[in-house]
Order: structure tokens, then C-alpha cells, then sequence
């Protein structure tokens, strides 16, 4: 009789359970198969994909950068969700031979045409639409390079006003043209401020990380400009007006005419304190000046 | 590919298709067996690597659905005897009595 009901037991509960067991062990491993597959094939196609678009053409459009650049996210998100896939040997030989030298020309290429896009007030202001999918492409493959373009865009403002400003020093009668680029500038600057602004990154804007990532930290740009700008005017403008001469006696007779400048252009597009601190820093680059010399 | 893979059913789920055949070993690793079939596959082409994983997958979709078919009637049957259990038991003790 337990032979019986043994044999029973076997049968009926032993068996199925052990086949339940093989057959979920082999499930799960048809299951790894299946992701670690399907995400390769993903991989591969788009692999495929970045390599077809870039053997037809040495030069990208902004179009077929932006059309890459969706591919590249597509890669990473299917990296970030399965690491097995980094040590597939066809993964990484694509990884090598195409998706690696690809992602350094777009972002390349990116922070070029960003670059461009910047490098005139006139051009800010009419290309805002593109240096906003620009911004976001660029900051998608590397934050790192966005954060550097948009600084390198910055100060290059800068340095074409520095440039200016000092120039009027020999011939001050051009100051408030001068004065007139720079404020053109800033509120390039200020519209490139707001175009990153209306960008968000996952809880954030592209300004609000920018900001973060650059020295000094959570300054906006254009006031980071103009700090910038006096810095450079004072020290030029110092030392011609402490050297004396026809240039140094020049900056002192018109220095009524200077300050006045300062104050009429700029008061007009303050909106806020934090514009009125501009014009404080501006005014700060020609603090020598000593009323009393005017009336010389 | 063949007409007879085609032919898995719920009872000889891993015996005829040899395919299948490979999940069943102990020593299967998932990531080497992807490793070296894209990698074969890719030495003629990428196309290649892309239509066979293509049909694979379809393979393996379609013994995911075999498979979890089999898994659940086999857990169905143990949970019907779980059922009947206890009074079988209660049966074999007053047998014993």
C-alpha cells in the first residue's frame, strides 16, 4: 500500500513540481535571452542607422545633427536599462568603430553652429528657435560641452565690448556708441537667458543647470557681462586717466558727459533691481572720475 | 528555421526543437549565447545580425507563450491536489486506524 500511494505521490506532486521548476528556470532564462536580444538589436539598428546617415554626408545639417542626436538618447536609455548589453563584443565594436567617433563630431558640430548662432546680437535674436534645439541637442550629448559653448559665447561678448569701450578711451565722443553694442549684448545674452530658460531638463531648465555648472555658480550671464566688462573698462580707463596727458585730460573733461551716458542708456532698460545693479557696475568701471576736474 | 520547429506543443515543449533544446541545459548562459550569435551573425553584416535576432525573437516570444502555458497547467494540476489533499490525508489515517 505505500508503494502504491508512493508511487502516487511521485506521480501526482514529486513530478509536476519538478517540472514546474525546469520549466520556470527555462522560462527565465528564454526571458534574459529575449531583453539582452532585443535590446542588442535595438543597439545594432541604431548603430546602423547613425552609421547610414553619416557615410552619405561629410557635412550635417541641423537637421540630420538633431535626427542623430535622437538616436544617441535612444542608445543611452537602452545602455542605462541594460548593462550586459556594454559587454556584448558587437556592441562594443560599434561602439568603437561608429557611435564613439560619431558622438565626438555632432557634439562637434553642435557646439560650432551654437557657437555661430551666438556670436552676433542680431543673429540671437533671430535665430531663437534654433539655438534653443541647438542648446537642447548639445546639452543632451554632453552637458560638459553645452555648459562650456554657452560660457566660451559669453565672454566672447565680452571681449568684443572690452575691446570697444577701450578703444573710445582715445577718442571718448564714440563712447556711447560703444556703450549703445554693449547694451545690444547684453540683451542678446539676456534673450539667450530666457531661450534656455523655456528649455526644461528633467526637474530644471537649461539656465538653472547652466548656472550651476559654471563659476562664479548661479549668476546670471548677462550680469556676469557686464561684471566682467567694468572690470576690464576700469583698469584701462584708470590708468589713461591717472597718466594725465590729452588723452587722460580728455576722459576728464567729458566725465560728466560719461557718467550721464551710463546712466541715461542704461536706466532705460532697467525692469528690476537686479538690471539696476548693472548700471552700479558699469558705473563702477569710471569711478575716477572727479566732478571737480570738469570744470577745468 | 524549419516547419517542424514550428511544430513545439504543450506536451514535447523541449524535446523536438532543437532550439528550445538549449534553454533546457543547465549551463546555458543567456549573455555569452547573445554574445556569439550577433557576433557570427555580424560577420555577414549588420543586416544579417538584425534579421536574425529579428526571427529569434519571434522564436523566443512564441516559447515564452508555449512555455508559461505549460508552467501554468503543471501549477494548476499542484494546486488541484493541494486541494484534494487534506481529505486523501484524512482518508489514509482513518485507513491506518
Amino acid at each position: 500500500y505505500l508503494d502504491i500511494s508512493y508511487k502516487r505521490l511521485q506521480q501526482e506532486v514529486l513530478e509536476p513540481y519538478e517540472r514546474a521548476q525546469v520549466l520556470q528556470n527555462v522560462l527565465s532564462k528564454v526571458h534574459q535571452t529575449s531583453l539582452l536580444l532585443r535590446d542588442g538589436a535595438i543597439y545594432i539598428h541604431l548603430a546602423n542607422r547613425i552609421q547610414f546617415i553619416t557615410s552619405k554626408q561629410t557635412h550635417y545639417s541641423i537637421n540630420t545633427a538633431l535626427e542623430l542626436v535622437t538616436y544617441y538618447t535612444q542608445i543611452n536609455l537602452s545602455m542605462s536599462e541594460n548593462v550586459n548589453l556594454k559587454s556584448l563584443r558587437l556592441i562594443k565594436q560599434l561602439e568603437t568603430e561608429v557611435v564613439i567617433p560619431v558622438r565626438k563630431e555632432l557634439i562637434n558640430f553642435l557646439s560650432l553652429t551654437l557657437t555661430k548662432t551666438l556670436a552676433t546680437p542680431e543673429q540671437v535674436q533671430k535665430d531663437q528657435e534654433i539655438i534653443s534645439k541647438l542648446a537642447k541637442a548639445l546639452h543632451n550629448m554632453s552637458q560638459r560641452d553645452f555648459v562650456t559653448t554657452i560660457q566660451k559665447a559669453v565672454l566672447s561678448h565680452v571681449a568684443v565690448t572690452v575691446q570697444a569701450l577701450a578703444k573710445t578711451i582715445n577718442s571718448i565722443k564714440d563712447f556711447p556708441v560703444a556703450l549703445e553694442d554693449a547694451m545690444k549684448r547684453s540683451m542678446a545674452i539676456e534673450s539667450l537667458e530666457l531661450i534656455l530658460h523655456e528649455v526644461k531638463v528633467e526637474k530644471t531648465s537649461l539656465l538653472a543647470d547652466y548656472m550651476l555648472q559654471v563659476k562664479p555658480k548661479n549668476v546670471r550671464p548677462h550680469h556676469l557681462f557686464w561684471k566682467k566688462v567694468s572690470d576690464a573698462f576700469k583698469k584701462e580707463f584708470d590708468t589713461s586717466y591717472s597718466r594725465g596727458g590729452p588723452v587722460g585730460k580728455s576722459l576728464a573733461r567729458n566725465g560728466g558727459m560719461i557718467i550721464d551716458t551710463i546712466k541715461q542708456r542704461m536706466a532705460d532698460t532697467i525692469t528690476n533691481d537686479a538690471d539696476s545693479q548693472d548700471m552700479d557696475v558699469m558705473l563702477h568701471a569710471v569711478s575716477i572720475i572727479n566732478p571737480q576736474a570738469e570744470t577745468n | 528555421m524549419n516547419a517542424k520547429d514550428a511544430d513545439v506543443t504543450t506536451t514535447s515543449t523541449g524535446r523536438d526543437d532543437e532550439i528550445l533544446g538549449i534553454f533546457f541545459d543547465q549551463s546555458f548562459v543567456p549573455q555569452a549565447f547573445v554574445d556569439i550569435l550577433l557576433s557570427n551573425a555580424a560577420e555577414h553584416g549588420l543586416s544579417q545580425a538584425q534579421t536574425v535576432s529579428s526571427s529569434l525573437l519571434s522564436r523566443l516570444d512564441y516559447y515564452t507563450k508555449n512555455l508559461t502555458r505549460e508552467l501554468e497547467s503543471t501549477v494548476r494540476k499542484l494546486e488541484n491536489l493541494s486541494g484534494a489533499l487534506p481529505s486523501a490525508w484524512a482518508a489514509n489515517v482513518d485507513v491506518n486506524n
